[in-house]
């Protein structure tokens, strides 16, 4: 139990030093707003992503509690901490950990209306809902809760593991409109996931005997792929990293993107990412269980024929709720994004140096609107955001974002983009309110990358 | 060099003014989950029949039944556990004194513990004990796999006899307190 602790500990302080992708969504030009959107414009002829540290983005939330809750030094002992938060969340609670790393990636101008766009990143994506009946259960057991019904239907979780080879096309239709699309392969080196469960378990006082036990209705599907190969758990973590690349389970997803000018100031921007699934068919390991289960206790007959009344139960739960192992391939859908941007642009007008040696025109100031959802298992989460972008030179810019979204109502990010010589860095933090306590933060992210950009 | 300057100015205003509470993750060593599980054990309901013996037998002034438990099969539970408790709950509708023996056997049947008898007065339809084990004096508790249930009329001089009426009806539960570690 302490490992996924620490691990928990190590993704928070990894993202400690962090932000949002609404800030980089449409943030000046940089090449992995591509990903974002492949319908945005961009000017260079062609771009080079310094592996490993082209794009790298983290991003820890939970909702209901934050570390502190329960990791502060004060006078309250760690088990009466641990009872507060499980007092206070519910089962719409969750915790979502997001990291992404770029491997490689590249672009080069096919004509002058068309950038093409392609590369390799890895991606760590786990979202949890908190499970409050079962955490309740484990920690309190039943005695305190007759006649409580403990659900099931609350287990539910995803973890993805996976490498995305990608490649997309920007073209620019008119002055007004560009399109873009992606087209992606994902190779899954590890998937966990568990939904769509149902069932309750109740204690009642019994009638023939002092308590009454129902187990109603239970089906529940835990599934794996890429964890247990010939019944045996994989333990090298080099096996998960060479799975990223064409490992096995497979799958496709495209990403659309649009941007159109209403009005030479006025811009409309839209995405949907990955519309994709993986089939996961090597290494998996499916537990189905269904069924349900009265049991009041041992009926004793005295009737001197030696039945084995402890065997007959146990006979009889296995009949009754049947647990199975299975390998069967499933299909795993990707969490579907939506971006929508409105951005109204104003102040100075300037000129800055495109791929076709030509100056294009732009100006100095933005503010607008966006909106972000994620199309997750349990419900739809959705972020909105209000921003401002200014540019300092053609070589400096910066966005500051106001978000409303589940984690809270006062996330206020920043991000800065800079370009020396061929050398783009840009650097986005989420949640600037919380950095004097991130502890005390539900929500934590963090993006950079250096790029190298050629006109 | 303008970039460069406030690029610097960017990343020199994070690492100085992030920052977070003292946190001490240790704690969580101290964290134990206290679960009380509830759960019913035997019962049953019988009459004079069940004492009443075929023609030229002796008289049945006793009956027993001796069954496999094995609450202990699970290793999590015999690691964790702390105490164990039993709650009887007996009516008794005959006209008649009986004792109820309950003994805790090992896989031979040898006694490992002995209950405080139930003795139920006669029409005593509200009776009610309570056993109480502190596993730390009584850590061979943890070992039983079998469970010997004798009923025995107080009289054994006069039986029961199949038209005495009434029934004995006998419930009984355990609460198992369990106490580890994350």
């Amino acid at each position: 139990m302490k490992k996924p602790i620490l691990i928990l500990v190590f993704l928070g302080v990894l993202s400690s030093f962090s932000q949002n992708k609404q800030v980089l969504y449409d943030f000046a030009g940089v090449p992995q707003t591509l990903l974002l959107n492949p319908g945005l414009e961009t000017n260079y002829k062609y771009h080079i992503g310094v592996p490993l540290v082209s794009g790298f983005s983290s991003e820890i939330g939970s909702t209901g509690f934050a570390v502190s809750d329960i990791f502060s030094i004060d006078n309250s002992s760690i088990t009466d901490k641990i009872n507060a938060v499980l007092n206070a969340i519910d089962s719409s609670d969750y915790l979502k950990i997001n990291s992404q790393i770029e491997v490689f990636s590249a672009g080069f101008r096919f004509d002058e209306k068309t950038y093409i766009s392609f590369g390799f990143y890895q991606e760590l994506d786990a979202i949890g809902h908190i499970p409050k009946d079962v955490f309740t259960l484990a920690n309190e057991g039943n005695l305190a809760y007759l006649n409580k019904t403990f659900s099931v239907s609350q287990l539910l979780y995803k973890l993805d593991v996976l490498g995305v080879i990608h490649a997309g096309v920007t073209r620019k239709v008119n002055d007004q409109l560009t399109l873009g699309g992606r087209f992606k392969i994902y190779s899954s080196a590890l998937n966990l996931e568990s939904s769509d469960n149902s069932g309750t378990f109740t204690t009642n006082l019994g009638s023939n005997n002092i308590y009454v036990h129902h187990l109603e209705a239970i089906n529940t599907n835990f599934q794996t792929s890429g964890l247990i190969s010939n019944n045996e758990y994989i333990r090298d973590p080099s096996t998960y990293l060479k799975n990223t690349f064409l490992g096995g389970n497979l799958g496709l997803g495209i990403d659309f993107g649009l941007t159109y000018y209403i009005n030479p100031q006025l811009q409309f921007s839209g995405s949907l990412l990955d519309i994709g699934f993986v089939h996961h068919k090597k290494n998996i390991k499916n537990t189905v269980t269904s069924g349900s289960f009265t049991l009041e206790g041992i009926e004793f007959e005295f009737d001197d024929s030696n039945r084995n009344y402890w065997n007959e139960i146990e006979t009889a739960f296995k009949e009754q709720v049947l647990s199975t192992d299975n390998n069967d391939s499933y299909v795993s859908w990707r969490p579907t994004k939506l971006n929508a941007a409105i951005k109204y642009s104003f102040g100075e007008k300037r000129s800055k140096y495109c791929y076709d040696n030509t100056f294009k025109e732009f100006y100095t100031d933005a503010f607008g609107a966006q909106l972000y959802a994620v199309f997750r298992p349990l419900r739809e989460q959705f972020a909105l955001t209000g921003f401002y972008e200014k540019s300092f030179s053609n070589k400096l810019h910066a966005k500051v974002t106001y978000t409303i979204d589940d984690y809270s109502y006062y996330n206020i990010g920043i991000g800065l983009s800079a370009q020396i010589w061929k050398i783009n860095f840009y650097g986005i933090l989420d949640n600037i309110a919380e950095l004097s306590d991130i502890s005390n933060s539900n929500n934590i992210s963090l993006q950079f990358g250096v790029n190298l950009l050629f006109n | 060099m303008k970039s460069f300057r406030l690029s610097s100015f960017f990343l020199s205003f994070f690492l100085f003014f992030s920052c977070s509470q003292s946190l001490d993750f240790d704690q969580i060593e101290a964290y134990t989950m206290k679960p009380t599980i509830s759960a019913s054990l035997a019962f049953f309901k019988i009459d004079a029949t069940n004492f009443s013996a075929p023609l030229g037998t002796p008289i049945v002034t006793e009956i027993t039944e001796i069954v496999d438990f094995k609450l202990f099969e699970s290793s999590f539970i015999k690691e964790h556990i702390v105490k164990l408790d039993f709650e009887f709950v007996v009516s008794n509708e005959f006209n008649r004194a009986l004792t109820v023996e309950i003994l805790l056997l090992d896989g031979n049947d040898r006694l490992i513990y002995k209950f405080s008898d139930l003795n139920i007065s006669a029409n005593n339809l509200d009776f009610m004990q309570k056993e109480v084990i502190d596993i730390a004096a009584n850590q061979n508790v943890t070992n039983f796999t079998r469970v010997s249930f004798t009923i025995s009329l107080d009289d054994k001089s006069t039986p029961l006899v199949a038209s005495d009426l009434g029934e004995f009806e006998f419930k009984s539960a355990t609460t198992i307190y369990l106490e580890t570690a994350i």
